[in-house]
């Protein structure tokens, strides 16, 4: 239960030695390094590879993009597990070589992004087409082209009329053009008239120049409305032919998935390490490296380094006073998934303690008695062994699926003592040594004693709230502040204590002898507080008041104390659903042939619809039992994880 | 209570249930809705966060489960009863009420801290874990309005 003790690392080398070092460092992943503000940004870094800086973040700019292009056309989707479990692809190491010295991934981004920027040409092109041909189709029976310059001794001009105004304008333009006219009416659209209109070079009818009449106008002048319909269908097929071709050849290209993200991440690291090189402080003829490691390392690394090189200097250092070390947790074996939940929350400071191993066994059983049934717990359990085979995680992803068996253990325990097994299912299965044996195993069923798992629920909080008080005075006193532990935690946990005394000595019978020494008890709690808490006020007044005042503030635990009553009705109702689940299930079995299918999937989807819904429920309201109710009393985080300097992987990871 | 006839008892026990159902069903049904529209939003424009959209969205649809779970804690308290008296039917649908108004009332409010938690998922994708808290923290009193009503269940005495 600890926050790993950290050590400050220099390496002192000659600069030739820089860029194998780096590289090296980036191998073992044990340092990470410490960012130096005092950098000269003029210095060139000394590339260790044959592309420059600005180059590579280029090229993997662009093998991103090309990744994502590629995305539409993979036929291997990603699922919703892998979305969640973000899962990453192995490499072997030969395999990444190969990849890195003999694919040319700037040719097929390259490709890519041609294909990508035709592709968004065709569907603009597409659009325009589509709506010429959509504006055309209401001309299609006119046998005229469409052109409206003057030819020979008649004027063509082709517009809409609205329907409403068609007599009008007619007996306008009869009457304008002395006769000399011909309209023809095309097509109808909506509620107005296409028309053709037609007349002498020597008239000039005012109406079509007025609103009444909307020109049109057509980009294909030289074809009549069928022709230039069938060369637009014919330049819209040739468009699909080629969305086609491209769409095939994309396809294709998918296949160089796993290469482009290789090499991706190849950059990742190589800049990675460009970065390294930069944040170093450097002589004419040597740098200086400074970075954070923990103390458990400290031997190995020395040990690596003296033996790979002997030429340099390397010297480890406590933090001082201002520095902000990089946090890493250090937890037993068993508690380690449960860092996920304190990171959830967020790193303890340097300074704090973890509340990791604290938290875990708490963790485990509010899972349990939230879900309070062993054939979910089984369940949780399978879907983990299930995943675990399948996917085979990595070492941060495995944690989530410990944590989850661990609390399908306790969950499967927890579940027969509280008489859960797919709810009431068991109660159907007239054996009487299974129902002996079951009966054997409750030791409280919530839904025969309600009250009775609500004050174990309470107790259970009681016990974890005190828990946080004493980490608190524990941390006080670490800190070397052993008055305030004594005053201030000290006097609280004599209050709470003596209250929780009071609270068992006058409900359980035969203990009723000591409920007068508990409430002196009690009383003298509360006079402590009051006489501790208000000693930073002046004045008597002053301290008395502000003690009062703590004294007050001590309603905040029985309300911290009633939160945990929710794990007793996370349990009913993930129990009660249960339990409706099966006897609906019941209810179809008398149904002739399909009663028994219909009452398995009621089984099957039912009980797996309550283990999702109240399993997210569970480990939310676990959780958060943690954060507000029990770190609270302890707990500030805000320390900056320790990440150390590795290989960059978005999408693979190397596996040997 | 005359006018409430004979049977009013069971009548008004069977309301308190149906209430419990319809008001934490309603508050479920607006709240999944509110945060169903922004992931929609947000999917649109990124598919893959689905699965971790989801888990938010179905965060306040537990409100509509604990008044279904009420309405059968009615059903259970009243199988093998042969007579509510009305008093008895008072008292159940008056302790319906906790798991119903709470349902109602939680079940909007959590939807809309969902749909803003989902921008956490989007902008901070690694803190995702962290974005189930919040609207759990409206969840509480979802989970004490239950409680209450099923407390308040038992303690009828027929």
């Amino acid at each position: 239960m600890a926050v790993a003790r950290m050590r400050k690392v220099h390496i002192i080398a000659h600069l030739s030695r820089k860029s194998e070092l780096v590289a090296t460092l980036q191998e073992w992943s044990v340092l990470q390094l410490a960012v130096t503000e005092k950098k000269d940004r003029h210095q060139k870094a000394q590339g260790s590879s044959t592309v420059s800086t600005s180059e590579a973040e280029t090229l993997q700019a662009e093998i991103g993009r090309a990744l994502v292009y590629l995305k539409r056309f993979d036929d291997h989707k990603e699922g919703l597990i892998d979305s969640f479990m973000g899962l990453k692809a192995g490499v072997s190491p030969e395999l990444e070589a190969d990849i890195c010295r003999e694919f040319d991934g700037r040719a097929v981004a390259q490709q890519t992004r041609e294909y990508d920027k035709r592709l968004t040409e065709i569907s603009s092109l597409r659009r325009q087409l589509l709506t010429e041909q959509s504006a055309l189709a209401a001309w299609s029976s006119l046998a005229v082209r469409l052109k409206t310059e003057p030819s020979g001794a008649v004027n063509i001009v082709f517009g809409a009329v609205a329907q409403k105004d068609i007599t009008a304008f007619l007996t306008r333009l009869e009457v304008e053009s002395q006769g000399l006219c011909h309209s023809e009416q095309v097509q109808a659209v909506g509620n107005k008239i296409n028309l053709a209109v037609v007349y002498h070079n020597s008239v000039s009818p005012a109406v079509i120049k007025e609103g009444i009449f909307t020109p049109a106008a057509f980009s294909t002048g030289e074809q009549t409305p069928a022709e230039a319909l069938s060369t637009l269908q014919a330049r819209l097929e040739a468009l699909d032919a080629e969305v086609l071709v491209i769409t095939q050849a994309s396809a294709l290209l998918v296949r160089e998935k796993l290469s482009l993200q290789v090499l991706y991440d190849h950059y990742g690291s190589m800049l990675s390490r460009e970065r390294a090189h930069a944040a170093t402080q450097d002589t004419q003829k040597t740098f200086w490296l400074e970075g954070w490691t923990d103390a458990d390392t400290e031997e190995r690394l020395t040990g690596m380094l003296a033996q790979r090189y002997p030429d340099i200097f390397v010297h480890f250092d406590d933090p001082e006073p201002g520095d902000k070390p990089p946090i890493k947790l250090k937890n037993l074996r068993f508690a380690k998934p449960f860092e996920l939940v304190t990171n959830m929350y967020g790193w303890p400071m340097y300074t704090e303690i973890d509340p990791t191993l604290a938290l875990a066994p708490f963790f485990g059983l509010f899972f349990a008695l939230a879900i309070g049934d062993a054939g979910y717990g089984l369940l949780i359990l399978a879907a983990c062994w299930w995943f675990m085979r399948k996917y085979k995680p990595d070492a941060a992803t495995s944690k989530f699926f410990h944590l989850f068996i661990i609390a399908g253990c306790v969950s499967v325990a927890v579940g027969f003592a509280v008489n859960g097994f797919f709810g009431n299912l068991l109660d159907y299965v007239p054996i009487e040594a299974l129902q002996l044996l079951r009966r054997s195993l409750v030791i409280m069923d919530p839904l025969a004693n309600p009250m009775g798992m609500m004050v174990l629920s309470i107790a259970l909080g009681v016990v974890h709230i005190l828990l946080g008080i004493c980490l608190k005075a524990y941390m006080t006193f670490r800190s070397g502040d052993m008055v305030s532990a004594v005053l201030d935690q000290g006097s609280w946990l004599f209050l709470l204590g003596s209250l929780v005394m009071l609270a068992v000595v006058s409900t359980v019978p035969g203990l009723s002898v000591y409920s007068v020494s508990a409430q002196y008890a009690s009383l003298l709690g509360a006079v402590l507080v009051v006489g501790t808490q208000g000693r930073s006020a002046k004045g008597i007044l002053g301290k008395v008041g502000l003690g009062l005042y703590a004294l007050y503030g001590g309603v905040g635990y029985f309300s911290d104390a009633l939160s945990y009553t929710r794990l007793m009705a996370l349990g009913m109702a993930s129990a009660v659903i249960a339990m409706v689940v099966n006897t609906i299930a019941m209810m179809m079995m008398p149904v002739p042939v399909v009663g028994w299918i219909g009452a398995l999937l009621m089984l099957i989807g039912g009980h797996l619809f309550n283990l999702l819904l109240s399993g997210l429920g569970c480990f939310v309201h676990s959780a958060r039992l943690q954060f507000v109710e029990f770190f609270t009393k302890f707990f500030e985080g805000g320390g900056v994880p320790f990440r150390p300097f590795r290989r960059e992987s978005k999408f693979t990871v190397i596996r040997g | 209570m005359e006018w409430l006839g004979m049977n009013a008892g069971l009548g008004l026990a069977i309301l308190g249930g149906a209430l419990a159902v319809f008001l934490g069903g309603t508050g479920s049904s607006i709240g999944v809705g509110i945060a169903g529209q922004t992931s929609a939003g947000i999917m649109s424009e990124d598919p893959e966060k689905f699965g971790k959209l989801l888990l938010l969205q179905a965060l306040p649809g537990t409100q509509g489960v604990y008044g279904l779970l009420i309405g059968f804690w009615i059903l259970i308290r009243l199988t093998g009863v042969e007579t509510v008296t009305v008093d008895q039917g008072w008292q159940l649908l008056f302790a319906c009420l906790p798991a119903a108004i709470n349902g109602l009332m939680s079940g909007i409010w959590q939807g809309k801290v969902s749909a803003a938690a989902m921008n956490i998922i989007v902008k901070h994708p690694d803190a995702s874990g962290k974005s189930l808290i919040l609207p759990a923290m409206v969840e509480t009193y979802a989970i004490f309005g239950l409680l209450a009503s099923i407390l308040l269940i038992n303690r009828v005495v027929f």
